[in-house]
Parts: structure tokens; sequence; C-alpha cells
């Protein structure tokens, strides 16, 4: 009975989406959350297809067309510095929280009379996001007008760009993520290209992307007069620029389609023309499930490659359902699942399900029609007669003689996959550490600032190859922590800030060079890891009055300097020796005891200095002193 | 450079017959001699092709090799499948919600019948909004612009229009470009109707009026037109004719 399933469906909510590869019971349906087959009674029946429509605003000064600003936080393309005062002086919160309708220009309520004109940033950006995800992009684009009559489109139409997009044939590469393995290195396998079921990696087509309006946004309330449901429209979202980002239905399982919108998220907020909020509205993904029959799949036959089993498969595809309304990755997974069993249990019962638009439940974690009867819309495309052809030319890039292969060498950021592969290959970093940073663009900068400047300030080899990883241990571990424990907090008060942003080592007071001057320190033995960290806390917490002095002055003024000094250590390794009398018993018996031991007293020495002492230092010392208290006969 | 200020100011010194346009080229397109063009009006255009002529302007035969009658006799109708889809489209803000005519909403409701039951309250609230506020043509290019932008008809209509627009257009330019500076036609083929037959007039035969100035519309080309003394002093009316430029 559906309330039966239903109640069965919530329990494993929860469960699945902290396992992998849990399959989702349902009746006697499940669907592996992994490789998206549906199974009946355990057994492989369907194969799950998605795909993807994902609409991202552009975080760019104005609308699309008509002119108006757009209040909040707006950084321009690019990595922002790291300078905390580079922030957009804006006083006003995000545009989360504006009133309704107060961000309006008469082109955004079709005041008629007004005609569009296009935002070149809009095109910067668009054209930026296009190339991010390795798009063509023809010269010329044209925009059409999409009709329908509904409340949050005044203008009865829509400006978007139907057969000649501004981009198209793009990819998008994503990576699995090893749960609980952040340390793994990939399989030779991923390093070859394509996608292969038993790979880390995997690549989702993009077919086109547009520039387009956003609509205005309903929101049903109840009239405190009457009572009844009402439904409000705000327009300030009208006119906002959007681009869509559609994919062709490479996607077969639930956590890849979750994979990949995360995927687009992120390189869109790398490279700075979206923010990529999913709960704030600001990328929206559309899903488009569908099922394919698996015929008995003889799984000796190893002629047929995935690939062609896969081709295979989806030319039998079924009606494709479209899911909206979805704003987080984890209501896109569970959207997805719950879609292919039902599509699969309808068509197993011989009534496959129709082509029909949904929407999303996040109470009941199901997907519900949104109209009893589904015509299908004609939207009367029209070429849009107030907007002269797109051309990507000079005049569009802002700066005279510049064309698209200009604009994009000195506008597009370096993408994460590529400042992945450079930070592991060049500097030898872990696939975890090399993430971290690529998580946080401006890390990157401050990660090869730091390198080169401790490089500079070290004068032996065997003191550089530790650079990187010591930078990478400082920045991850101890740089971010102050940056969310000092940082973050004020600046969420103080409203510069929404508290959905994350952690960036862009509002650090720190700088490249600063912490690039205490690896060298660590590493040239003047200071212990311990001191850097509190080093790295006092450059931080007093920045303002330490600004005129260097690392190396402060870490001088405020004695942080490894104890070198062979009377303090000896005095120390007294101490210790003096105070673990059974050890020394043991030492005296001599041979691998002897070496046992010696390593234990170093150990509590170096416990005891607080881990300031200077290790080799204290070893010879320990060693003398050792020799001076319970010399060893000479075997 | 403007050709039509020209003129004006020769209209101003017509009392001294100096030779004040020379070095223009004025085209008269074969194309626009059409059938339906009464003796009256291509009398006049005679007379305003021999009136520039005296001011030392050069009269040049434009011939159906450069504009082509087959294109011109379809312009018409290019034309209003092109206006009419764009009325349809730029009238669809009118909807009564943010400005303009509305009607209340308990009348919209009753009026409910079989016809708009299966829309939604908004869509039937659009509707009565705006049956009641445009009037018969508007609602009548309505209609049509939402029929040839249908799917369907799209093709057929739509974009056989837009193509031939295109063609026109080209032919226009380029006449202009090499071969004249400005062309000589007619402003309209007959004189206004009286307001009392206006409804007794079929709303598709008064488009007809439209075909001499239809084609610069469509090439998005300036024109400029020139009203003209009548013989008989006793007609209020008189033809016009107009002058093409690039």
């Amino acid at each position: 009975t559906p309330y039966k399933m239903i109640i069965h469906y919530q329990a494993l909510t929860r469960r699945i989406l902290t396992h992998p590869r849990i399959r989702r019971d349902f009746s006697q349906w499940s669907v592996d959350s992994e490789k998206g087959v549906v199974c009946f009674q355990g057994k492989p029946r369907y194969q799950t297809v998605i795909g993807l429509e994902i609409h991202a605003q552009l975080d760019i000064s104005t609308k699309l067309f008509s002119g108006c600003p757009v209040d909040g936080n707006h950084r321009g393309t690019g990595c922002g510095s790291t300078s905390p005062t580079s922030l957009s002086s804006s006083s006003s919160l995000s545009s989360l929280f504006q009133k309704p309708n107060t961000s309006v220009w008469p082109l955004d309520v079709a005041v008629p009379g007004v005609l569009p004109r296009l935002s070149q940033e809009a095109v910067q950006a668009a054209v930026l996001s296009a190339a991010a995800t390795k798009c063509e992009l023809p010269r010329v684009s044209r925009f059409e007008r999409k009709h329908y009559f509904y409340a949050d489109l005044p203008l009865g139409y829509q400006v978007t760009q139907q057969r000649w997009p501004l981009a198209r044939e793009g990819r998008l590469r994503c990576q699995r993520s090893n749960r609980g393995n952040k340390k793994a290195k990939p399989s030779k396998k991923s390093r070859m290209a394509g996608d292969d079921d038993n790979d880390d990696s995997f690549t989702v087509r993009i077919e086109r992307i547009q520039l387009e309006q956003d609509t205005g946004k309903t929101v049903i309330m109840t009239n405190p007069k009457t009572r009844r449901k009402e439904s409000l429209v705000d327009f300030n979202r009208a006119g906002r620029a959007l681009i869509e980002i559609v994919f062709y239905p490479d996607l077969r399982s639930s956590v890849d389609a979750a994979t990949a919108v995360e995927t687009l998220r992120s390189l869109l907020k790398h490279i700075g023309t979206c923010s990529g909020r999913m709960e704030d509205g600001s990328l929206r993904c559309d899903l488009n499930v569908s099922i394919a029959p698996l015929e008995n799949m003889d799984q000796e036959k190893t002629s047929i490659t995935t690939q062609n089993k896969d081709h295979a498969i989806v030319q039998h595809t079924g009606n494709r359902v479209e899911v909206k309304n979805l704003n987080s990755l984890r209501q896109v997974q569970l959207a997805a699942e719950y879609e292919a069993i039902r599509q699969a249990e309808a068509a197993a019962n011989g009534s496959p399900t129709l082509q029909e638009t949904r929407t999303f439940d996040v109470k009941t974690n199901q997907t519900v029609t949104i109209r009893t009867k589904e015509v299908a819309k004609d939207y009367r495309f029209m070429p849009e007669p107030d907007l002269p052809p797109l051309i990507l030319n000079e005049e569009v890039f802002g700066t005279p003689g510049m064309d698209l292969e200009g604009f994009l060498e000195s506008n597009l950021p370096e993408l994460p996959e590529d400042a992945q592969r450079r930070l592991k290959t060049s500097y030898g970093l872990s696939d975890y550490m090399a993430s971290v940073l690529t998580g946080d663009p401006p890390a990157i900068e401050l990660f090869d600032t730091a390198v080169h400047h401790a490089n500079r300030q070290l004068t032996m080899d065997r003191e550089r190859k530790k650079v990187p990883e010591t930078v990478a241990n400082l920045l991850c571990n101890e740089l971010f922590a102050l940056v969310r424990e000092l940082e973050m907090q004020r600046l969420i008060e103080e409203g510069i800030l929404d508290g959905t942003g994350e952690t960036s080592v862009r509002f650090s007071r720190v700088d490249g060079n600063q912490l690039g001057e205490v690896v060298a320190l660590v590493l040239e033995g003047s200071i212990s890891n311990t001191m850097a960290k509190q080093l790295l806390r006092v450059l931080y917490e007093e920045s303002n009055e330490l600004k005129q002095f260097s690392a190396r002055e402060v870490a001088q003024k405020r004695g942080f300097q490894l104890i070198s000094d062979s009377v303090e250590l000896a005095k120390i390794a007294h101490r210790v020796i003096a105070e673990n009398p059974e050890e020394m018993e043991r030492y005296k018996l001599g041979g691998k005891f002897a070496r046992k031991i010696t390593k234990f007293l170093l150990g509590k020495s170096m416990a005891a200095s607080q881990g300031n002492a200077h290790p080799e230092r204290l070893n010879e010392v320990l060693v003398e002193v050792l020799e001076e208290i319970a010399p060893l006969s000479k075997e | 450079y403007d050709s039509a200020s020209e003129i004006a100011v020769a209209q101003l010194s017509l009392k001294s017959p100096e030779k004040s346009l020379s070095g223009i080229r004025v085209g008269i397109p074969a194309s626009f001699s059409v059938q339906e063009c009464p003796n009256e009006i291509s009398e006049s255009w005679s007379l305003a092709a021999d009136l520039l002529h005296q001011h030392g302007a050069e009269i040049i035969q434009v011939s159906t090799d450069d504009i082509s009658p087959r294109l011109m006799q379809r312009a018409l109708a290019a034309y209003y499948v092109l206006v009419s889809a764009e009325a349809s489209s730029n009238l669809c803000r009118y909807d009564g919600f943010r400005y303009g005519v509305a009607v209340a909403e308990e009348e919209v409701n009753f009026n409910g019948n079989s016809e708009t039951s299966d829309l939604t309250p908004l869509e039937r609230q659009y509707s009565a909004s705006r049956s009641f506020g445009f009037g018969t043509e508007v609602k009548r290019r309505i209609l049509c612009g939402t029929s040839v932008l249908s799917s369907d008809r799209f093709h057929t209509y739509y974009e056989a229009a837009a193509k031939l627009r295109a063609a026109l257009a080209e032919e226009m330019h380029s006449t202009l470009k090499e071969k004249v500076d400005l062309l000589l036609v007619p402003t309209v083929l007959s004189l206004p109707h009286k307001i009392d037959q206006g409804s007794l007039l079929d709303p598709t035969a008064m488009f007809a009026n439209d075909v001499m100035t239809v084609p610069a519309s469509l090439s998005g080309l300036p024109a400029l037109s020139i009203p003209r003394q009548t013989q008989e002093p006793s007609s209020t009316f008189s033809y016009g004719m107009q002058l093409i430029s690039s």
C-alpha cells in the first residue's frame, strides 16, 4: 500500500546519504545511489538516465537589460585579493533581505515604451562561464522571445536564446568523492579519458549555455484579513541575468547528478560569475529523469565495451519526467532516486509514465504532479526585434582591439582542475591538500606567494624541499582556523557578509609573504612547529601593530626561538632523566635497550621543552648527558 | 546626408528655377507600378517626377531586375504577418495586473462559462481584462499574430515572411546604394474613405492601402510623404508622393 511504502522510504532517508551504495528499498524495488541501477527483488531491471538543466544567476552589478542595480555582495570576475578592504562597500545586506518590489526599474515590470539594453558585464560573465566549461563560442548568437502568461512574467514573454545560444558543446569533468578516504591516490585507470564504471571521475557533456532573463518570484501566503491563500509576486528578481546550462542526459545515478551540480557550482564560484547558493536561488537545478530497460545483460560478454552497452541501453530510454523546485543537493539526489523507482514500478506494471513535469515535496521526499492534464506548451518563439544579434567583439569586451581569445586570456582565472593538477605535480601535494586549496581560490594565490617567498629566504635545497608541504599544512590547518575564528563572525556581525558565506583566506590579515617567512623560519631551524603556530596567531591578532615588522623580527622580539643553548638543553635533559629512573635502569642494560630508551627520553625532553627545543641539538645534548650519567660499556 | 531636407529647401525656392537638385538621382521603380494604381495617381506620379527633373534631378527608371515585382506583390502579406506577430508579442504585457485596464474579480468569475473552465483563475482574469480592454482591430491582429507564431504555422508564415523581408530589404538597400539616391513612389493608391463607411469595409481590404508604404517599413528605410495640391480646388484631399532614401 502507498502509506507503507512512504514510511519505509522516510526511515531510510537518513541512512542513505551517509552511507554510499545503500540501496533504497521501496516495496520490492530498490535503486543503487551510485550506479543508478533499479532492481526488482534484487535483479537489475532498469538503468537510471538523468539530464540536468541548471539556471545560474550571474553575479554582476545590474540586471540583464534594464540597468537596474542589483544589491548585495558581488565581486568582479576572477579571484578577489586577500585584503578585507577589497569587499564591496555596499552597506546593505544581500538581496535575500530586500523588501519586495524595491529593486525594480520600468523595464523589469514591462512598463510600456521601455526598450532593453544588453549589459556587457552579463555577456562577459556568461562568456567566462562558457569558457570554463570548454564550450564552443560562436561569434554570433541571437535573442528570442519565449511567450507564456504568468504573474511573475511581466512582459508576457521571457527574453532568451533558443536557436542560437551563446555557447554549445562543452563538458564538465567531475570527481566522485572517496568517502572517508581523503588521502587516496586515484587509480591508474582514472587517468584514462572517458568514464568507466570503475573510475573516480566522469565527464558530463553540456549541450548549450544561453543567456536569459529571470522571472519574478511568486510566494503563497495567507492573507490575515480574509484568511484566504494568496499568491504574491515580488519583482526584485525579475530581469536578472541568468545563464541556463543544459546537459546531455549523460548522468546515470543520483549521486553522480548531485556531484555534477556541486562541481558546476564550485566552478562558477571559482571564476566568480555566480555565487552558487542553492538555498538563495542563485543556482537552481531542474532534473530530467527517465529509465531505460536493461535486457538480460550477459555479464560474460566482455566484447561489449562499457560505452557500447551504455549506448544500447540509452536508445530505449522511456519518457522523461522533469522535476522542478529542487533547492539543495540532497533534494536532487532524493528526487532522482524516487523518480527512478516510481517510473520503474509503473513501467513494469504495464503503464509507463508519460512525459510530465513534477515538483518535489520536501516534507515527504517525493515528487508530485503539477497539473493533472499536461498539455504541451507552445512558446511561440520569435526573434527578439528590439535587440541586435550578439556579436562577441571588442565592443562587448569593453576594450579596443580585444577579441575573444584575448579576453579569456586576461580574465579567465586558473580553473580548479588545472590548479589541482598543478598543485599536485609542481608541488607534490596530496589530492586532499590540493582540493582544500582549490576549494578556496584565494588560497591558491596565497599558497603560491608563500612558497615563492619561503624559497627566497632559504638557502639549502634540503630545506626548500619541504617548503610546499609545510606551507600547505600551516595554511590549511592553522590559517583557515584563524580566519574562521577571528574574522568570519565579525564580518557577519558587521553585515559585510551574510551567514551563508564560507571561510576564505581572502579575509586573512596575514598574507602570503608573511606565511612564507614563517615557514622559512621553521625549516631553517629557528623556530619549532609549535612556535610557528603561535607566531602566526600573534601576527594575525596584532596585524595592525606589527605591520612594519617582518615575521623574523617579530619572532625574535617575542622570544620565539628554538632552544639551542647547550646549557638550557642539558638542564632539560637532566630533569627528564631524573624523572624517569625505571627507564634509566633499562637504559643501563645497553644495546637495543639503550637505543629505545634514548628515543623515549628524547620524546620526553621535547615535550618538557614544549616542543621548542632544537631537535638535533637536543639529541646531541641528551646523548652527552646520558654518557656522563650512565656511561655504557663499549661492546 | 539627408536628401529630404534638400528637397524641402528646393520647394522653398520654387520661384527661382535654379538647378538646385543637380547631381541627385531619383529612381522610379517599375515594380511599384501596380495594376491597382488608378490613373489619377499615375498622372500625379509623373507630374512629381517632372517637377523634380525641372529642378535638376536626374530621373532614372529602376528596372524590375533591381527590385523584383515578385517580392513587391508579396510584401504586403509579409508585412502583415510580421506586424501581427510582433503586435501579439508586444501586447502580451497588458494583463491588467500591474497597470492598465483590469476587470474586477467578481465580474470575472461571474462570467465563467464552459469555454473558460479549463483555464486557471489567473488565466481567466487575464482573459477577461484583455477581452474587455482591447478593441476589435487589436484583437484581430493579436489573434492573427499568435496564429502565425504557433509552432505548426511558424515555418510557413513567419519564417517565410522574414525571408521575404530580408530579400526585399537587400534589393532596396543595394538599389539605393548603387543606382539611385532617392526613390519616388506614391504614398497611397486611393483617397481616404468616409468615416461612416469604415465599418462596412472589409478589414483585410483596408490593409491593401498600405502597399506603397510597406516596402520602406520592411526594409527599415526612412521615407517622407509629401502632400500635393490637387487640381480641383473643391476636393479636400490630394494624392501624396513619397521619397525613400537610404
